[in-house]
């Protein structure tokens, strides 16, 4: 800013000095010089000449190397081998006290001349005005012009100054004047410099583009099918200059063009009849021009016409098959012919209906016009023969023959080797065809479907071909059945078939697959194959995959053919998750995990554990109960001694008089005393025969308990006479003891106490309290007498009696005892609520009454006043009333009856 | 290479047989000429020039209607003709056509030449009086500077046949005498119309002419 400054001022006022050259532009890799004069009064008024002059190049001071002082008011400067460079070079002095000042500056510009500008070339599109452009050469990097220059001999054509930013190129102003030569070039100048290309002369009409003809129809010719004429309008010059032309020509589907050959267009003309055409097809033109010697461009071309050939009659038969439908009647068959319409390239025009004739063997026509592309027909089971001919306005197609045979008819020779395989796209079909002539083969092809039924597109092929692919809009992933039928001169062959798949993919769904079984280590596995729908290719195996929670996943290939597959080495009592997947060529697809989880034990483990060991337990058992069994007296002793049964006691025989206290002595000697054996006698004595004749009537047991029978009606007897009293008073120590034993008598004395066991004191205590014993011992036959109508209550003590003690006496009467038993109750009572009475006082003054012994007590007790053995009773009554009399009696009575029992081991 | 290149080469191969170039000389006049230079015969030339009449022929008749519909009635009106009216500086049209038919070649040639060459500096005056009477109109300028410069490129085109025929050309730049019927606005559109309609007889003549000497020269 400065510097401006400077500049300004020095320039309003006079400048302190001149640079020479004034501004400069300098041609790159040359040198340049430049001279700084200062003025004399600038010299005089700042004190300085030549040697304070120094020079500046924008910023950077100028190296003093590169100075010259010419003389006192001149510096000069150099620089050699100018770069690219675009700067201000200053004049600048020193004035005294280091100041610095510019006095003068110049702009420095490198650059380049121009290059001679080559490739000249011009262009006049008809109607307008001619455009020339050239190459530039290389770059100048300085603003440099290009001038077209054009002349006639006789004229000077206004310059044609190329835009800056198009500078290769140039359109004149002037109206171009074809067939006058004409000399162009192309001037270029800079700073620099100033060059010409090379000069080019010529006529205008040489470089011409002309504007592309215009197309005025497209006509077709009723004669000639194949043929389409074209006119057209095109360019004036067509007057005098010779034009070729260029007709391109495709069908209005095609992409590719057709050319007409060069040479049959190559002279000025309007219009060019195509030959060789398809019949009915429209065909598109396009058309171009230029000058016929090759001089000048071809024009645009011109905008694209069309035409339709004339039709003509089909080219070939119909593709012609047919399909036999259920029928109800008898002896008729409804038969559908079913044909393809012609593509257009064969149906040569529009189809206006199709002939059909069915002949009979040896009988008429019958003919049929339809415009549908099927028939359906009911035919007798004969055969036929089928003719069809497509019909356009030109004529008839030939006609596609087809037999029908009879309905007995066996077709025979099918084709071999059938294959189908996807290739570009498209299902192609392959077979080897039958030793037999074929006419043609019929290809059915329909998707496989759970989901929808087959239905079948077709094609027809000729019966060279062993090859092709179906012509149909097949999708992928879908199963096909192709059916392959060579069709003979008397019929159709055997079909073939075949499945294939336009592209395979991944199934959609993986199988589901379930367990079967599951043991201890291994599992069957069940699945169903996939559906066709959801396989979308060909199943070419399966893979199961198994883990446990926690292990790695197992993967176990299947061929596609099992439904089923057994996983063994599994661990029991474990939770397995199981998926499979199904793969085609494409992929594969997971179904759903299962899980399932193997049981701890094998099928029939726990059965060949349980079942020994119950053996082996029973057994034992067993074992265990015979050696009690055997064992069982001895076991019996030690567990459930056998306790002498008071009501057996023979005191109710001994003889009222008999002092009571002659037992004392023995009663002491055996505090305890079993005398059941004695009551035995007393039971069965139940006739009024006087005793000795009942123990004389009991043979067997006077034998077997001779002592004992008479210690009992001696000492016994006199024991029980002394009655409770003495016993209770005797064995004061253990009431508890008493009690038991006067229960217990009735179910477990009789049978043992004969020979072990030890008669406890008990039945004192329980006699002791039956009064009414008193009146039976003094009217012994009364009792007895209503002993005979006794309940039947007493049966079963009684026979447990006699079963232990004395068998004999099983035959004695029942029905005595039945008699007795309506008795007995009244008597029974009486006993029961004494007997509660006394237990209720047992109860009290015992305080080990154990349950069994309260069982004893209270059921058998009453049971075994049931029985009402008219001898037990009664001597219990008996004794009761006597030891109510005696109760004031001294205990000494007690020793003696237990004397009694003394033989009992205890 | 540029046929006229061919042409001092030719010279140098007449008249110096030992010019070592000669065989490539005469190799280069063997070859077809390549490049679209000036016409390197007579015949081209001739047949050049008769296609610039031709095309000169084709457009007078429309330079004509554009040029009266533009100037206003009565040049703007149905079936406007004024044959009496003539231009004194023009090209006689008066020569009859025996007369005409009996000059010899060059002559015709010489007479068309000049005939061309006066009709281009007289469309430059009608351009210039256009552009006053009708300023922003271009169509009638633009067609009349089209016709100028076509009349000038026939006349070159001529003077070059003469030069091919070895004969004289008249200097080219004659100037134009000065041109009566120039002070009214009528005046100048008439002399306009009578410039474009004596062009018109001319071209006609020309393109008469040329095609009888194309026809002399193409055998």
């Amino acid at each position: 800013f400065i510097f401006l400054y400077n500049l300004v001022l020095c320039e309003l006022i006079v400048p302190c000095a001149h640079i020479h050259p004034e501004s400069s532009v300098v041609q790159i890799g040359s040198n340049f010089t430049a001279v700084c004069v200062l003025k004399e009064k600038c010299m005089d008024d700042y004190h300085v000449n030549a040697d304070d002059i120094f020079w500046k190049t924008s910023r950077a001071t100028v190296s003093r190397d590169q100075y010259t002082v010419i003389n006192r008011t001149s510096s000069s400067v150099t620089f050699l081998n100018i770069p690219l460079i675009n700067v201000l070079l200053t004049c600048n002095i020193r004035m005294f006290g280091q100041i610095n000042r510019s006095v003068y500056g110049i702009r420095i510009i490198s650059g380049l001349p121009p290059e001679k500008p080559e490739n000249l070339t011009c262009i006049v599109n008809e109607g307008k005005k001619m455009m020339c452009q050239w190459d530039l050469g290389r770059e100048t990097h300085l603003e440099t012009n290009y001038t077209l220059k054009s002349e006639w001999a006789t004229e000077k054509f206004e310059d044609c100054k190329a835009k800056r930013d198009t500078p290769t190129s140039c359109t004149v102003d002037y109206p171009p004047v074809y067939f006058v030569n004409i000399e162009v070039w192309v001037e270029a100048e800079n700073a620099l410099g100033k060059v010409a290309s090379d000069h080019i002369n010529f006529d205008p009409i040489d470089k011409v583009k002309l504007n592309p003809p215009h197309i005025l129809s497209v006509n077709n010719s009723k004669e000639l099918s194949s043929i389409l004429k074209l006119t057209w309008t095109d360019s004036r010059f067509k007057s005098f200059i010779t034009l070729k032309y260029d007709i391109q020509y495709r069908t209005k589907d095609a992409s590719t063009w057709n050319q007409v050959p060069p040479e049959d267009t190559s002279s000025t003309r309007s219009s060019f009849t195509v030959q060789d055409l398809k019949p009915f097809t429209e065909y598109v033109f396009r058309i171009r021009c230029m000058k016929e010697d090759g001089k000048g461009f071809w024009s645009d071309w011109s905008e694209e016409a069309s035409g339709i050939t004339y039709e003509d009659r089909p080219s070939k038969a119909p593709s012609f098959w047919y399909k036999i439908e259920p029928s109800h009647a008898h002896g008729t068959r409804s038969v559908q012919l079913k044909w393809k319409t012609l593509p257009p390239f064969e149906a040569n025009g529009k189809i206006l209906d199709y002939e059909v004739t069915l002949t009979r063997w040896k009988s008429r026509l019958q003919n049929y016009t339809v415009q549908d592309t099927k028939l359906t027909v009911n035919l007798t089971n004969d055969r036929y023969v089928a003719t069809l001919t497509a019909r356009n306005t030109v004529g008839k197609s030939d006609a596609s023959v087809l037999t029908i045979p009879a309905w007995d008819f066996q077709a025979t020779h099918p084709v071999t080797d059938l294959k189908a395989f996807p290739k570009d796209n498209v299902l192609w079909v392959e077979w080897t065809a039958p030793n037999e002539p074929v006419n043609r083969y019929i290809l059915e092809w329909c998707v496989l479907s759970d989901k929808s039924p087959c239905i079948p597109d077709w094609q027809q092929e000729d019966g060279t071909v062993h090859r092709t692919y179906l012509r149909g809009n097949l999708v992928e992933s879908k199963c096909y059945l192709i059916t392959v039928t060579p069709v003979y001169a008397d019929g159709p062959g055997s079909p073939e078939h075949i499945k294939a798949y336009l592209k395979q993919a991944a199934p959609s769904k993986g199988p589901t697959v379930r367990t079967k079984k599951v043991g201890k280590n291994e599992a069957v596995l069940e699945w169903d194959q996939l559906p066709v729908d959801v396989q979308n290719g060909f199943i070419r195996n399966y893979t199961i995959f198994y883990r446990t929670v926690i292990g790695n996943e197992t993967a176990v290939n299947v061929d596609s053919s099992h439904t089923e597959y057994t996983l063994s080495s599994l661990t029991s009592d474990t939770l397995y998750m199981v998926r499979m997947a199904a793969y085609t060529d494409e992929g594969g697809k997971d179904g759903p995990e299962f899980t399932f989880t193997t049981p701890k034990f094998a099928q029939g483990e726990i059965e060949a554990i349980v079942v020994p060991v119950c053996l082996a337990f029973l057994l034992t058992t067993l074992l265990g109960v015979l050696f009690c069994f055997n064992k069982r007296d001895l076991i019996k002793k030690h567990i459930w001694p056998n306790v002498p049964d008071p009501s057996k006691s023979h005191i109710a025989q001994w003889s009222p008089h008999t002092p009571p206290r002659h037992f004392n002595s023995k009663d002491q000697m055996y505090p305890d005393g079993n005398f059941t054996d004695v009551s035995v006698v007393e039971i069965e004595a139940n006739d009024k025969k006087p005793f000795p004749e009942d123990l004389k009537s009991l043979d067997l047991f006077k034998k077997e308990k001779v002592n004992t029978e008479g210690h009992s009606s001696g000492i016994g007897g006199s024991s029980c006479m002394s009655s409770s009293r003495p016993s209770i008073s005797s064995s004061d120590e253990n009431e508890s003891a008493q009690n038991t034993s006067s229960t217990v008598q009735y179910s477990t004395v009789v049978h043992s106490g004969y020979r072990h066991q030890v008669p406890s004191v008990q039945v004192f205590s329980r006699s002791e309290s039956t009064q009414p014993l008193l009146d039976s011992e003094e009217r012994p036959e009364d009792l007895q007498l209503a002993d005979n109508v006794d309940g039947s209550d007493s049966i079963l003590p009684r026979q447990r009696y006699f079963k232990q003690n004395c068998s004999q006496h099983e035959t004695s009467p029942d029905i005595s005892h039945f008699e007795r038993s309506q008795q007995v109750p009244s008597v029974n009572e009486e006993d029961f609520v004494r007997l509660k009475q006394q237990q209720i006082s047992d109860h009290i003054s015992q305080p080990y009454g154990s349950g069994k012994m309260k069982m004893f007590q209270e059921v058998p007790a009453v049971d075994a006043f049931g029985p009402g053995i008219e001898g037990q009773v009664e001597r219990f009554e008996t004794v009761g009333m006597e030891a109510a009399v005696d109760e004031g009696m001294p205990k000494s009575y007690l020793p003696q009856t237990v004397r009694r029992g003394g033989y009992m081991p205890q | 290479m540029p046929p006229s290149l061919a042409v001092p080469c030719l010279r140098g191969f007449c008249t110096s047989p030992h010019n070592p170039q000669a065989p490539f000389c005469l190799l280069t006049l063997l070859l077809p000429p390549l490049s679209l230079g000036a016409p390197t015969s007579t015949a081209e030339s001739i047949n050049q020039a008769y296609n610039l009449a031709l095309d000169m022929q084709m457009q007078t008749s429309a330079l004509l209607q554009t040029y009266l519909e533009h100037q206003g009635t009565p040049f703007s009106d149905p079936d406007f003709s004024s044959p009496g009216l003539s231009l004194r500086t023009l090209p006689s049209t008066d020569m009859p056509f025996e007369i005409w038919h009996g000059l010899e070649d060059g002559e015709c040639l010489s007479l068309t030449q000049e005939a061309f060459w006066s009709f281009s500096q007289h469309f430059q005056l009608v351009k210039d009086d256009q552009s006053d009477l009708n300023p922003g109109n271009s169509i009638v300028v633009d067609q009349l500077e089209e016709a100028r410069l076509k009349a000038k490129g026939l006349a070159g085109n001529l003077a070059g046949i003469m030069t091919a025929l070895d004969l004289t050309t008249p200097p080219a730049n004659t100037p134009l005498d000065s041109v009566p019927l120039g002070d009214s606005v009528f005046e100048r559109k008439c002399r306009g119309y009578v410039i474009i309609r004596d062009y018109s007889f001319w071209t006609d003549r020309a393109v008469t002419f040329l095609g009888e000497l194309k026809a002399k020269y193409s055998e």
